[in-house]
């Protein structure tokens, strides 16, 4: 039983036709896609998954897929991270433009499209995999990153995801494969913006593979239009002693929702998920993680912080399971949340399930307002109520940014921070 | 300076100060002791606009204002200042960009330029030299991680950069060790001038060995019971509160 028209999924059939690849064996993979997907449909809220975030706004668009587009460097030059030394891929409406990036990689850096796209999900307690179906069947310009084993790079590679408005939204599902060789240390920047108010669906998959003893860490700025619908999904399988660092800060949509899923596999294994939800106005954003301890000694630590303004609305549910025999493990979670409205709302739930007995795991979900006690010492100083206010908020954000080690993308994330927040110009002068 | 009259205050359903009268003249020096919970600390937090306390009668008046007309930071502007007892921890906030952003407001309350990174950076150097605090503190977060005794010395460093008319110290004494004592009366009495008045609030006779008041009252049960010069305070670290207490029961009998 699905919450949407049948109008809307015969919709996505017809724009099927005209956008899938021409060869039949991966046509033949996308179709299979789809039909699973039109099979069942959005996930709606009797799914426990699902339970607090309604997908009725976005099942009764229509959305198209986009005509090739093309960007002016003025254009570019707004969307993108600036002072940041980087490598650099630009995607507009989810095509690859290569008149923007950069067409020479550091050695030990390798990127190819990715044609073969599977929309298995690896997660078996997952048997809604709906958006992943989604991304299988539309995914164009799909990215297969490799970085060789014992390399370290020093620049990130820095992947800017635009989106504009068409006549009627579009939908844009960018897909990314990242393999990090045995030992290899990477940063991978995602930037996700709009370049006007567009009420575009972006709905991303990555896939992330950690050999023994790499480490990546992963930064995602979802900065986009407070009118789009922003979903991702984040696969993680990780090897004996890597380590996977995820940054992550929602900021746009109407609605968005962070699938992050991990598997430690290999002893050794480290995990470090940070989030920050900043939202106002009406928005909706709803972060679930999950993480498998599924080998013994391995590590995960989860700080989730979200901001609500507003009538806005936030979810979040960090589910980790420990696995028979996954003895010896650590996993930790804090979800803290600031409600600066009586009409904004958090749902937030730890959910652990162990099936080993020599574990160490703790969890702790935090709601409150902002402190009274910090806010009169700022006044009491001279300074003004709405820059005491801003600069509270903005404190409680940084808490999560401050994690961030690369000094060039905690600043950038901090700009887009400051940029958000009621009264940002006056806040400048401090960050 | 300062003219407080008849003032009662309450906090919820508890009447905390029940008539006091003080007041304070150009570039006195004033101690406030009492035993706990005498409402020392709520007249302090209250005189800089804390708004937990409900006036209930009296008036105060500063550089002939009504200043519980006046919100928190434009008292501040005015030219008072309270050094908290309990300084506040602002992970996130830099400390030099508060205190930039802080003066800067009064400048511009005043009419002056504000000033520019360079400016403020001479000022503020200058200034940690006299409180002994290394430049560490300039890129830490407001009081973020400080131990007791930086966090009252960065109390009075931002005392020192704001030069307020007024400046109320709650229990700036208290956590301190005999060294930080002493670089922190040290701060303040270089702010001593005929322009600038001080009021401190302690438990001790110890910090008044340091900063030596004009004027010392004893506060108790919501009202100023005694006023004396600082002899009364060697009194009272002699013999406790407990004679004052008695006296000033009498006299009200009589």
């Amino acid at each position: 039983m699905s919450a949407h028209p049948a109008e809307a999924l015969q919709g996505l059939r017809d724009t099927f036709v005209g956008s899938a690849p021409s060869d039949p064996v991966l046509r033949g993979q996308r179709e299979h896609a789809l039909e699973r997907f039109l099979e069942r449909g959005f996930p709606g809220t009797r799914e426990e998954k699902w339970r607090y975030t309604n997908l009725r706004a976005l099942t009764r668009r229509q959305f198209i897929t986009a005509p090739d587009g093309s960007l002016s460097g003025e254009q570019l030059a707004s969307c993108r991270l600036d002072d940041l030394d980087c490598h650099t891929l630009v995607f507009l409406n989810g095509r690859l433009l290569t008149e923007h990036s950069d067409s020479s990689l550091p050695a030990g850096l390798r990127i190819s499209s990715l044609e073969a796209l599977d929309s298995e999900d690896e997660n078996e307690e997952d048997a809604r995999p709906a958006f992943r179906e989604l991304n299988t069947a539309f995914a164009r310009d799909a990215q297969l990153i490799e970085v060789d084993a014992d390399t370290a790079l020093a620049k990130p590679l820095y992947l800017l995801f635009i989106s504009a408005r068409e006549e009627l939204p579009v939908m844009v599902h960018p897909r990314i494969e990242l393999v990090a060789g045995s030992n290899s240390r990477f940063s991978l920047v995602e930037h996700h913006v709009s370049l006007d108010l567009d009420e575009n669906l972006v709905n991303t998959v990555t896939d992330i593979n950690l050999a023994a003893g790499a480490r990546l860490t992963h930064t995602r700025i979802q900065d986009a239009s407070n009118k789009s619908f922003q979903i991702c999904r984040v696969y993680v399988e990780q090897a004996r002693d890597s380590h996977y660092i995820n940054h992550h800060i929602c900021l746009g949509s109407a609605l968005a929702r962070m699938d992050i899923d991990v598997s430690l596999r290999e002893k050794g294994a480290e995990t470090e998920l940070n989030g920050l939800m900043l939202g106002k106005g009406r928005q909706h954003m709803d972060t679930h993680t999950q993480v498998d301890h599924l080998a013994p000694h391995t590590l995960s630590r989860e700080v989730y912080r979200c901001i609500l303004d507003e009538k806005s609305r936030g979810v979040f549910n960090g589910k980790v399971v420990v696995h028979k025999d996954a003895q010896k493990i650590e996993a930790h979670q804090a979800s803290n949340n600031l409600l600066l409205s009586e009409h904004a709302e958090i749902d937030t739930k730890p959910e652990l399930e162990i099936y080993a007995d020599d574990v160490k795991c703790s969890h702790g979900a935090t709601v409150g307002q902002l402190d009274r006690n910090a806010m009169f010492y700022l006044l009491s100083r001279g300074i003004d109520r709405e820059t005491a206010r801003g600069l509270l908020v903005f404190a409680f954000a940084d808490e999560v940014v401050a994690k961030v080690a690369e000094s060039g993308i905690r600043r950038a994330m901090e700009k887009r921070i400051v940029g958000r927040l009621p009264d940002g110009d006056m806040l400048r002068e401090f960050v | 300076m300062l003219k407080i009259d008849n003032l009662q205050a309450r906090v919820e359903d508890r009447d905390i100060l029940k008539g006091l009268s003080l007041e304070i003249g150009k570039g006195e020096v004033h101690a406030i002791m009492g035993p706990n919970g005498s409402g020392k600390s709520t007249l302090v937090q209250l005189l800089a606009g804390r708004d937990d306390y409900q006036v209930t009668g009296g008036t105060v008046s500063f550089m002939d204002k009504d200043l519980l007309e006046l919100d928190p930071e434009e008292r501040a502007r005015e030219g008072l200042f309270l050094a908290f007892q309990y300084p506040v921890e602002i992970p996130g906030v830099n400390n030099t960009y508060l205190l930039k952003a802080s003066l800067n407001a009064m400048r511009k309350h005043r009419g002056e330029t504000e000033l520019d990174a360079v400016e403020f950076l001479a000022l503020i150097r200058d200034k940690m030299k006299l409180m002994q605090m290394d430049s560490s503190f300039l890129n830490r977060g407001v009081n973020e991680g400080f131990s007791g005794g930086e966090k009252k010395r960065n109390e009075i460093l931002q005392m020192a950069v704001l030069e307020p008319k007024l400046a109320l110290l709650d229990e700036t004494d208290s956590g301190l060790d005999i060294d930080a004592l002493k670089i922190v009366a040290a701060g303040v009495n270089s702010l001593r001038d005929s322009e600038r008045s001080i009021v401190m609030v302690t438990h001790y006779q110890r910090l008044l060995d340091y900063i030596e008041p004009d004027f010392v009252h004893v506060l108790s049960d919501g009202k100023i019971i005694r006023s004396g010069d600082k002899s009364l305070a060697l009194e009272l670290e002699r013999r406790g509160y407990d004679w004052v207490l008695k006296e000033a029961l009498e006299e009200a009998k009589a």
